[in-house]
């Protein structure tokens, strides 16, 4: 197992030094170092925005969360962001446009230019911080968890997190955003491959697809139907959870970064429906390995299932193949958002070029330091923080929406975000209830924000007129 | 391209989305099984392939050029 690892993971760090010797440029503008150059072709665009989208969240939520809580987690990811792919192709034209009309430095700085209000562009941040700061520090925590579950003695939790850490602040302060990208295409293929031989040996050990099932409904029949054995599934639940993940490209930064980097619309176009596929093609097997594990593992804790099912019962290869598959997969989504958060940040300050690069660079330091110390204080519900993330990000989008859409945006999208968020911040602190009317809260409050946001829209459309 | 193609297309999109979360993805259905595979899996995946499938033909019929840079 050690020398298969050290091959792996001596491939892999050579391929993340090849990536960011060829994106170093010595004479750089900080729109080069922190937006690629707004060049990215629909190969490569496909590619990063995958791999930030599937991270450890999908490597290793996903298959606990088929085993936990059965089929309807399909509909839970693979439903909703294939709705998020289509919706993809009228945002990314929408934003494109007003970018290349006011310009585009991220997407904290590019409202506030478009409401002409310095508040917008604070809300948009105070979001990306609050929300993605936990995101990124569950994914470590649970990569990390895992490493010192599967090398006993090696290395202990905090080393491993540090680790991954330092690897990705190496490559994005050497080679920007380019680096991170080209990364993330090496991961993304990483990802895929790995979780499709796990998946495939999975559902061979489970004796089938059909034999699986079988299994199952004579086992536990809660995990074939919805809402699942625990009850999670329900409608109202699952409704949430699409709006929440259609919103990601709009309100996640990294996303919408992304989109509006793309050389051209067409390209973006491309990115949509090959990022579908990526998602069809990621996470069919997670359900395989999930299946696998409500045979061979119901009652086994998370950490215990998922180094059984993705190490322990797979070939040595394989299993180091896995290790490496998953510390690329956690690299790219934790890369993408801390350097995202420089990005906001950049993108809301003034003054002159290297002074501003320089203030970005100790900002990406420093959030990482402040991921690597929340990590060791978050709980292991990785499928359930990430929601979180999403939901608690998504309740700016009226904003952000109004500015894509607007020429002179209405303020009203501001008030209207701020006390969704602010209500919803609430919630998670239990100041306030997380359901209403027996409906879960950012079920409500979408319902809320879809009804008042068509309003304003409507009526300031009348007025523009 | 012509902007009636588009509005039909994200049209059906969003009449199959309130379709499947309304009338297709229905609590305690197991049955009708696809080669024994459950009925909430298989739906579920029949739809995302279809949006998918819905995001292809929705990059080739898009009408709109993005305002080119100012």
């Amino acid at each position: 197992m050690t020398g298969w690892l050290i091959a792996f993971f001596g491939l892999f760090l050579l391929s993340l030094a090849y990536a960011s010797y060829k994106s170093f440029q010595k004479n750089r503008t900080s729109d080069d170092f922190m937006l690629a150059g707004s060049n990215i072709g629909s190969i490569l665009g496909f590619l990063t925005f995958s791999a930030a989208l599937f991270s450890a969240f999908t490597f290793m939520g996903m298959p606990d969360f088929f085993r936990t809580h059965g089929v309807g987690a399909w509909i839970f990811l693979g439903l909703s962001d294939a709705l998020m792919v289509f919706f993809i192709v009228w945002f990314g034209y929408k934003l494109r446009s007003r970018a290349n009309e006011v310009g585009y430095q991220g997407v904290a700085g590019f409202v506030q230019k478009c409401y002409q209000n310095k508040y917008a562009g604070i809300l948009l941040f105070i979001s990306s911080f609050l929300f993605l700061i936990p995101y990124v520090a569950i994914q470590i925590r649970g990569i990390s968890i895992f490493l010192e579950a599967a090398f006993p003695g090696l290395l202990p939790f905090w080393a491993w997190a540090s680790m991954l850490v330092g690897i990705m602040l190496i490559y994005s302060e050497i080679g920007g955003l380019k680096a991170i990208m080209y990364s993330d295409a090496i991961q993304g293929v990483i990802l895929l491959v790995v979780i499709w031989i796990i998946g495939a040996t999975c559902l061979s050990l489970a004796g089938g697809l059909e034999t699986a099932t079988q299994k199952i409904m004579d086992t536990n029949p809660g995990l074939t139907t919805l809402p699942g054995p625990k009850g999670l599934f329900t409608t109202p639940f699952l409704i949430a959870s699409s709006i929440a993940i259609v919103m990601i490209p709009v309100t996640q930064p990294q996303f919408t970064t992304r989109l509006v980097v793309m050389k051209s619309l067409k390209s973006v176009h491309r990115m949509a429906y090959a990022v579908g596929l990526f998602a069809i093609l990621v996470i069919l097997p997670t359900a395989f390995i999930g299946l696998y594990g409500a045979i061979k593992y119901p009652d086994a804790s998370t950490s215990d299932f998922l180094s059984g099912a993705l190490m322990y019962d797979q070939a040595v290869p394989v299993a180091a193949l896995a290790v490496v598959g998953l510390f690329a997969a956690c690299l790219s989504t934790t890369n993408a958002q801390i350097f995202a958060l420089g990005t906001e940040l950049r993108s809301l300050l003034k003054g002159d070029d290297k002074r501003t690069m320089r203030i970005t660079k100790v900002s990406i330091f420093l959030f990482s330091i402040i991921v690597l110390i929340f990590s060791t204080y978050m709980s292991d519900q990785l499928v359930l923080l990430a929601r979180v993330s999403f939901a608690g990000t998504s309740m700016v989008a009226p904003v952000v929406l109004g500015a894509v859409v607007f020429k002179n945006p209405p303020k009203s999208l501001m008030i209207l975000s701020s006390f969704a968020l602010a209500y919803f911040i609430l919630s998670l602190l239990s100041w306030v209830p997380n359901q209403i009317g027996g409906y879960p809260l950012d079920f409500v409050l979408y319902g809320f924000m879809i009804v008042f946001t068509a309003t304003i829209f409507i009526t300031h459309s009348k007025k523009s007129q | 391209m012509k902007p009636k193609t588009w509005n039909t297309l994200w049209i059906s999109v969003l009449i199959l989305t309130l379709i499947s979360f309304i009338f297709l993805f229905k609590e305690d259905k197991l049955n009708p099984q696809l080669f024994g595979i459950p009925y909430i899996f298989w739906i579920g995946f029949l739809v995302t392939c279809l949006i998918v499938a819905a995001t292809f033909i929705a990059s080739k019929v898009f009408p709109y050029q993005e305002t080119k840079k100012s």
